[in-house]
């Protein structure tokens, strides 16, 4: 019976629904966009940027290399461009490290279990992040020289710039996160050895490092590059020879990074290869664009055939024309070779792009999959088969993003604070994400395009004088909030950023006497907190309500209005949400 | 909080420039208008005080600090070299700085044109040579650590060390540059602007 009941208690999971706005609830990192868009119309850089890094500690990286899903779900697309929200974080990170060095003081350790996270990439990164601001001490294991992972060697210099990398992991460190670089996993340290020195937890983040194969002739020559390793060197530094004429193959980020480089390395003439057309390239517009600016060439529906060489040197390549046919399963047109369309591109180097995998020869294989290709883990939780390893990134999702990775970096470390406390990892954490916007006719918004869209700040920083530097900046702010005015404010609230002294603690009052019972408070409450009593007469559900006043401003009786909570009314609220049980 | 109102006359042309304001740009509403205003004003009144009330640590050598119009310090070395850096004003408006970038070792340079750039996370600055000459020493200090100018902008933070081309220039071209008292006229002739 007890045995019974413990397993009852154990495989319950409740499923909260919570309402967010479209951009928070695209954001996998669960980054509060319209709390903070909505500090920076007021101009408040600092507050705007602290409440960033309440989710995660990258707000300078992801402001500038971000797929930006949270843009592209942003509502205002329904009634002209959608806000500059990428750009927008950008320039809060940059306003607030321009205006000083940005120091935290470290965490103190409240807890004594000590926690090892191998990899200190992105996913790493935010788990340390996470963990140290819960009082762990935790200790970060990295390969090469200089911590940042894909972000430090796999994006160019030119799209990242390393100081940017190297300032937001020195905030990390700040807090009290110990790097050691130089430490390779599976070597320098094992399970075994991690455990003996008294970690116990340990989270493996060390992404997808291996370019996939082309699988044709001729990818052994002299003068063929792997594009991870391509991307590694040139951020080390290390001499690389691309020659006059480069050939890039694949569509994603990783080949207009590869192409871009090889430009800077002194090639003249860089093609990319793609075997499907434009549209279903998956690189990012504005980097395609980027490329094509700087000379890069496209050719579309060519895929390589073989690699031809001379000497054990490259010489072309050789390849077939492409025809699109149905869409596959990843709802992309399959592209199907057509006969007899050979030709061959004299080529000095090639560059494969078309994906990375993951490295498994020091897996144990106790956490790979049956097909021994991928980690085998649980994708809320991120345990593997054994206790107290936790898995995430590329590495447990195949080749991803870097805000994908920091959401998987964030729930390690929520998941390694549960099972060191000995708390059901699951508990809770399965919640329904339900986008909700108030805005319910988009044609009545009204337009605002004027958009600001970013200065090519990729390319080099605007040079000025120091007399121009501080009204420039003083410009630049104001072009930031009017872009954040932009936002439409869409979503339930900002949640809960009464401390912020962002919106006044309201609360909505309905005067029963004025009363219909029209019931359209119910309806364009965002938050469900309205609903009809027996009467026909509209109640407040006090803890639903955000005070974000809607009701008040729809109820055509004016029968609703918003009254500010007294200090002791909040307080009360407060505590009796926290089962304190006051009056 | 203000403790009191106080009701101002604002005279009448400079109300019908205010509502034009509100009319074209993305203030969205008069008061919104106003404390910007103030705000701004306010930073304006704040940075002429700044470089007149500031007291600034000048290291012992003062005497042979000579300064440019651009910022920069120069002085002469015991060897006849003339090393070069950011004065502490430069260094209190770069509070972001990100990097130094500057011409190679064994690159010639020439008076009052750039020998390389002050990188902060939003801007670039060009750093303008005092002298004509040769780079023969870069402080690779700075490649790491370009904080150290903030703190340090007048020993720790020097950035490179130029030969002059000839004795006979170098005179000239030194005495072209300001004393230090000099060079505080000119901060608060820059701070009156």
């Amino acid at each position: 019976m007890e045995v019974l009941l413990g397993m009852a208690v154990v495989s319950y999971v409740s499923k909260e629904k919570r309402r967010l706005p479209p951009c928070r609830a695209a954001c996998p990192a669960d980054v509060n966009v319209q709390g903070y868009v909505a500090l920076l119309q007021q101009g408040r850089f600092k507050e705007s940027v602290e409440l960033i890094r309440k989710s995660m500690p990258f707000p300078a990286i992801c402001g500038r290399v971000c797929f930006s899903p949270c843009q592209d779900a942003c509502s205002r697309k329904n009634v002209d461009q959608p806000v500059g929200i990428r750009y927008l974080k950008r320039l809060a990170a940059d306003i607030e490290r321009e205006q000083g060095r940005i120091k935290p003081d470290p965490i103190p350790k409240t807890h004594s279990e000590k926690v090892a996270i191998v990899g200190a990439g992105p996913a790493g990164l935010s788990a340390a992040y996470e963990l140290a601001k819960l009082g762990y001490p935790v200790t970060v294991f990295e390969r090469m020289p200089e911590p940042g992972g894909m972000m430090r060697h796999g994006i160019p210099d030119f799209r990242l710039q390393r100081y940017v990398v190297a300032n937001e992991i020195a905030y990390i460190q700040d807090l009290g996160v110990e790097i050691k670089t130089g430490v390779e996993f599976g070597k320098d340290i094992k399970f075994g050895t991690l455990r003996d020195e008294g970690y116990e937890a340990v989270f493996i983040a060390l992404g997808a490092q291996l370019s996939q194969k082309l699988e044709i002739p001729g990818e052994d020559l002299e003068g063929v590059f792997r594009v991870v390793e391509f991307l590694r060197n040139v951020s080390l530094g290390v001499h690389v020879d691309v020659g006059e004429k480069v050939v890039v193959v694949g569509g994603g980020n990783s080949a207009i990074d590869a192409a871009r480089t090889s430009l800077r390395l002194g090639a003249k003439d860089v093609t990319i290869l793609y075997r499907r057309s434009r549209n279903e390239m998956p690189a990012l517009p504005h980097e395609i664009e980027a490329a094509k600016d700087e000379g890069i060439k496209f050719s579309f529906l060519v895929s390589p055939k073989q690699i031809i060489g001379e000497g054990g040197k490259v010489r072309a390549i050789e390849c077939l024309r492409m025809e699109l046919g149905e869409p596959d399963a990843s709802g992309r047109r399959r592209p199907v070779p057509i006969e007899g369309s050979e030709h061959t591109y004299e080529v000095d180097t090639v560059i494969p792009a078309i994906g990375q995998v993951l490295e498994t020869s020091f897996v144990p294989s106790i956490l790979l999959d049956e097909r021994a290709r991928v980690i085998s883990v649980d994708p809320l939780t991120l345990e593997t088969r054994i206790p107290g390893v936790f898995v995430g990134g590329d590495m447990a999702t195949g080749p991803a993003s870097v805000i994908e990775a920091i959401g998987a970096g964030k729930r390690a470390a929520v998941s390694i604070d549960r099972y060191l406390n000995g708390q059901d990892l699951r508990a809770g954490r399965e919640e329904e994400i339900e986008e909700t916007t108030w805005v319910k006719n988009w044609e009545r918004m009204a337009k605002k395009p004027e958009r600001y869209t970013a200065p090519h700040m990729d390319v080099g920083r605007q040079k000025v004088s120091l007399e121009e530097a501080d009204e420039l900046l003083v410009k630049i702010k104001e072009l930031a909030m009017s872009e954040a005015r932009r936002c439409l404010e869409c979503g339930p609230c900002s949640e809960c950023l009464e401390s912020e002294g962002l919106c006044e603690a309201d609360r909505a009052v309905v005067d029963e006497t004025l009363c219909t019972g029209c019931n359209v408070c119910a309806v364009v409450c965002p938050s469900g907190a309205i609903k009809k009593n027996e009467m026909g007469i509209a109640q407040v559900d006090e803890e639903l309500c955000k005070g974000c006043g809607t009701c008040s401003a729809s109820c055509p009786e004016r029968a609703i209005t918003m009254r500010r909570l007294t200090d002791i009314q909040i307080a009360s609220q407060v505590l009796s949400a926290l089962g304190g049980g006051a009056a | 909080m203000p403790t009191k109102w106080k009701t101002v006359s604002v005279r009448e042309e400079l109300w019908g420039a205010a509502e034009r304001t509100l009319e074209t740009s993305h203030y969205r509403s008069l008061s919104e208008f106003v404390s910007e205003a103030i705000r701004l004003r306010l930073h304006e009144l704040k940075q002429g005080r700044e470089v007149l009330e500031r007291p600034t640590e000048y290291p012992v050598i003062r005497e042979r600090l000579l300064y440019t119009q651009r910022h920069i310090w120069a002085m002469v070395t015991p060897g006849g070299n003339v090393r070069v850096g950011l004065s502490d004003y430069a260094q209190r408006h770069l509070n972001g700085i990100s990097g130094i970038q500057t011409k190679p070792v064994g690159s010639e340079v020439k008076r009052k044109e750039p020998f390389g750039v002050v990188q902060t996370w939003m801007f670039m600055f060009d750093l303008y040579s005092p002298v004509s000459g040769k780079i023969i020493q870069i402080n690779k200090v700075l490649q790491d650590e370009p904080f150290t100018i903030s703190k340090d902008p007048h020993k720790a933070g020097w950035i490179a060390e130029i030969k002059p081309n000839d004795q006979i220039t170098l005179e000239d071209e030194l005495r072209d540059l300001m004393s230090l008292h000099q060079y505080k006229m000119w901060l608060m002739k820059l701070g009156r602007r």
